[in-house]
């Protein structure tokens, strides 16, 4: 008598080069399991003595539907089982990096950008395309920018991300941390000659407050002489600033948006107000109505007075998100400690090589700007 | 890390027996592996599927989309056709499965939910409260497809952000479907990794497609 045929159904499909296990959830009663196993996959089926389970378990070799029969015994009597398990790729071995098509998409813009300044301190900042964009041939949309003003003595480091979702977002992160460096020197210049003496609350919203005011009219100006819609231009816009000062150093940042400010100098790291949505990924943008509420701005700005610091950084979500589990861990020096262990010996052209790290799921563009003190070699 | 939580809720009552529930169970296939061939996918979206006949059961948890098994559907001979208690299940599920964002951890991105379906609701009353309570359930969009000439597609038009119409309960109709389905995902895993959640504006439909909102 010819054996009865059935469909098998596992609890779990595989995935190319790992290990898995998956239950055969039907069909039940098997005492035998009899098979010819695919040449590109090796596996085995175990039946568990206790509950009399069948686990099948192994590695498969190759992406695809593997499907195959095997024969069994079920109540004395012969089956013939039709089995199919779906093989994934490993994601990392299917990821495209695919140029830009520059011909056609207007405000070109390099896939990476890196910069070192010396001044009081040493400041480096790399800026790299992610895999989400290169897959897709889609350009970077963060930017960023850094300088040191001899005259005062004053380090500037801003950082951007553009929206994703925004089509020409890369120039408006561009502007905004262009912004940042042209506007910021002169205005400290005049309103911040000494922050030991100032009124801090009413100069920061002079000098980084306007800034972020300006870099939003910027965008206006965009959109007024491009014809397109501001938010075809929307980013977030990170500006940190610093100054020796005689008994220490002065620290300073504004933020629009998501992504990260924080100071490794005592227990209290992170120099910014969260922003983020309700939902995951949503965020603020930067806009000109939004200095229209002047509380909103001050709340914004942040600064620090510290005798000693390890690093000022400033950062994209592309980089924080990955580094930083949840908000709370943002507010622990620890996390800040261990993801500069990372880099404190980088110099910029490894620093963006650095930025090509692999964490599952964090795949956007990444931006690191970072201040380290005056002995920093590298 | 951030999942994408995906709900597909498929009809099964006897009216899908024979060609049509053969033809979702192709698409669906079609639908999976398409997405595993995206890397984005790959990381981040996870799927759960419900089926609605004479009752609504869960056929598969949130499942990561790598580890998604391969299930063949069947439908009984005949019988009615409760959407509104698969509504009601969702509902539940989105509340024990998807993960919302505290300080101590990030949540999940806002999940998506698609409906099948080639008759009318009928669980009238259940239906009507579910079709309300569905809209604050939170997810980024509902795509419903009413398939074949018996569809109830103002059903669907009541809770759903988008509605496509098939004419006929075969195989091409469905696999367009479920192609643009695979679309919506992607496009949301990829526009969610870049930073915005904004989803409700959905990828253009296949030509075949007759979309009714």
């Amino acid at each position: 008598m010819p054996p009865r045929y059935l469909e098998g159904r596992l609890s779990r499909a595989a995935t190319v080069g790992e290990y898995f296990a998956a239950e055969l959830l039907e069909p039940a009663g098997l005492t035998r399991i009899e098979v010819d196993w695919p040449d590109d996959a090796d596996l085995t089926f175990e039946q568990d003595k206790k509950s009399g389970k069948w686990i099948i378990s192994g590695t498969v070799q190759t992406a695809k539907m593997y499907e195959f029969v095997f024969r069994g015994t079920i109540n004395n009597k012969d089956v013939a089982v039709n089995l199919r398990l779906p093989a994934s790729p490993d994601p990392w071995t299917i990821w495209k990096d695919l140029p830009v098509d520059w011909d056609t998409l207007p405000y070109p813009k390099p896939d990476t950008a890196s910069f070192r300044v010396e001044g009081d301190g040493l400041m480096i900042a790399a800026s790299r395309r992610g895999r989400s964009h290169a897959h897709k041939a889609l350009p970077r949309d963060d930017d960023t920018r850094i300088y040191f003003d001899t005259d005062t003595g004053w380090h500037i480091m801003a950082v951007a991300d553009g929206a994703g979702s925004a089509e020409f977002s890369r120039l408006g992160s561009q502007t905004v941390v262009e912004t940042a460096i042209t506007e910021l020197p002169h205005l400290l210049a005049t309103h911040l000659p000494d922050p030991a003496s100032a009124d801090l609350d009413t100069v920061l919203y002079e000098t980084l407050g306007a800034t972020a005011g300006l870099a939003a009219d910027a965008l206006d100006d965009l959109a007024r002489d491009t014809g397109q819609r501001l938010q075809s231009f929307s980013t977030t816009l990170l500006i940190g600033i610093a100054r020796k000062t005689d008994d220490g150093w002065f620290f300073a940042s504004i933020s629009v948006g998501d992504g990260l400010v924080g100071l490794i100098a005592d227990d209290n790291p992170l120099m910014m107000s969260a922003d983020n949505g309700e939902f995951a990924g949503q965020t603020t943008f930067l806009r000109s109505d939004l200095f229209a509420d002047k509380a909103n701005i001050a709340a914004r700005i942040h600064h620090r007075t510290v005798p000693d610091f390890a690093a000022f950084m400033l950062m994209t979500d592309g980089v924080s998100d990955p580094m930083f589990v949840s908000e709370a861990a943002t507010q622990d020096p620890a996390g800040w400690i261990a993801l500069y262990d990372q880099i404190a010996d980088l110099d910029e052209t490894a620093l963006l090589e650095w930025l090509n790290f692999k964490v599952k799921g964090e795949h956007d563009d990444r931006t690191i700007a970072i201040l380290t003190p005056p002995e920093t070699n590298k | 890390m951030r999942r994408l939580p995906v709900y597909i809720l498929l009809d099964t009552s006897g009216s899908m027996r024979g060609e049509p529930i053969h033809a979702v169970n192709n698409s669906m296939q079609v639908l999976l592996s398409t997405l595993r061939q995206d890397p984005h996918a790959l990381d981040t979206v996870h799927i759960g599927l419900i089926t609605f006949d004479l009752e609504a059961r869960v056929m598969q948890e949130l499942t990561p989309l790598d580890a998604f098994p391969q299930v063949t559907l069947e439908t009984p001979n005949s019988g009615p056709t409760f959407l509104g208690e698969a509504l009601k299940l969702v509902q539940q599920k989105v509340k024990s499965e998807v993960r919302v964002g505290s300080d101590e951890g990030k949540g999940d991105w806002a999940p998506l939910l698609f409906v099948m379906t080639d008759g009318k609701p009928s669980d009238t009353m259940v239906f009507n409260e579910q079709v309300q309570a569905i809209k604050s359930a939170g997810f980024a969009a509902m795509v419903g497809c009413g398939a074949g000439p018996s569809a109830d597609v103002t059903a669907l038009k009541r809770f759903c952000t988008s509605v496509a119409m098939l004419d006929t309960l075969d195989g091409p109709g469905f696999e367009q479907f479920f192609k643009w389905v695979s679309d919506v995902i992607a496009d949301g895993s990829r526009s969610q990794n870049a930073g915005a959640a904004d989803v409700t504006e959905l990828p253009p439909p296949p030509r075949e497609i007759n979309i009714v909102i």
